[in-house]
């Protein structure tokens, strides 16, 4: 079986190193492109160690590529013909995903609010049913405010930006960008600046990572 | 099974952030699902799965056959 670690272009610098279950690290050419696998006797448990080790080889080929694309830790390929069956017809989409990750990592953001939501309606003693909901309403626009007010200069620095969908509560803006790897320090900049300018916020940003949020390919070829 | 020795926050949210990228993350490619798996597939990759216990797990998949 052939467990996938990350898709790479033509050009691919696969390092020598093992990884899951002690096994070597192989490149496997597909036309234009290089599947970066290991061969597995059965298929690898998502346990802590599998999964540190796949984002371990990973990092290794992030280090040594500019353009990967990292697989997610799935059940694994019967055999290389297979993992080829399913690159080959998603040439030019994964392709396309390789050239916008290019020279790029990913940095998460998020930024929590101590004050729970619904103070204010608390605040007001017992509203009616009208009120509540009101409050909650303007709630809800000033979380949304808040969080593009964090998030809008440090899309500035970024190629593209996914924003999560954050749960109510302490949890303002949950969100992962894209950003060029000589841009980091601009956008931990723009953090540090925007802890300072909202004290009220606890921001935090952690990556760089390997851009698994920007990796998806649709399922289909077109 | 996330290590519940990792000394703060930091470090805790780091490691999860990582495993939700790992697991829920990255590219996806159909070949995988042309594998024949003649046993029950024990193997479900999800972040909340993975926080939960091995003997978790088993007991959640003893409940699924039997239902």
């Amino acid at each position: 079986m052939i467990h996938l670690y990350a898709v790479l272009g033509a050009d691919a610098t696969v390092p020598p190193i093992d990884g899951i279950d002690g096994r070597p690290v192989l490149a496997t050419r597909v036309g234009e492109l290089t599947a970066a696998v290991g061969v597995v006797d059965q298929p690898p448990e998502p346990s802590n160690e599998n999964v540190l080790c796949h984002a371990a080889v990973v990092d290794a080929l992030a280090g040594l590529n500019a353009a990967v694309l990292p697989a997610r830790f799935s059940r694994p390929f019967a055999t290389e013909g297979v993992v080829e069956a399913a690159l080959e017809p998603l040439t030019k989409q994964l392709q396309d995903a390789l050239a916008e990750v290019s020279g790029c990592v990913e940095l998460g953001v998020r930024a929590f609010r101590p004050t729970a939501d619904g103070d204010a309606a608390r605040r007001a003693g017992r509203p009616s049913a009208g009120e509540y909901l009101r409050l909650r309403l303007a709630s809800e626009a000033e979380r949304s405010e808040l969080a593009a007010t964090v998030s809008s200069p440090l899309e500035g620095h970024a190629r593209t930006t996914r924003r999560r969908v954050s749960g109510s509560g302490t949890v303002l803006l949950n969100a992962t960008y894209l950003v060029q790897t000589d841009t980091v320090p601009a956008f931990r900049d723009e953090i540090e600046r925007l802890q300072r300018g909202h004290p009220e916020l606890t921001i935090v940003c952690t990556g760089p990572w390997p851009p698994y949020s920007f990796a998806a390919v649709p399922a289909e070829a077109a | 099974m996330i290590d519940a020795g990792a000394p703060d926050l930091r470090e805790r949210l780091t490691l999860l952030e990582l495993v939700d990228r790992v697991l829920n993350g990255g590219v996806v490619l159909s070949g995988d699902i042309t594998l024949a798996v003649a046993d029950v597939d024990l193997v479900y990759v999800g972040l909340r799965v993975l926080l939960a216990s091995v003997a978790t797990l088993e007991r959640m998949a003893e409940l699924e056959v039997a239902s």
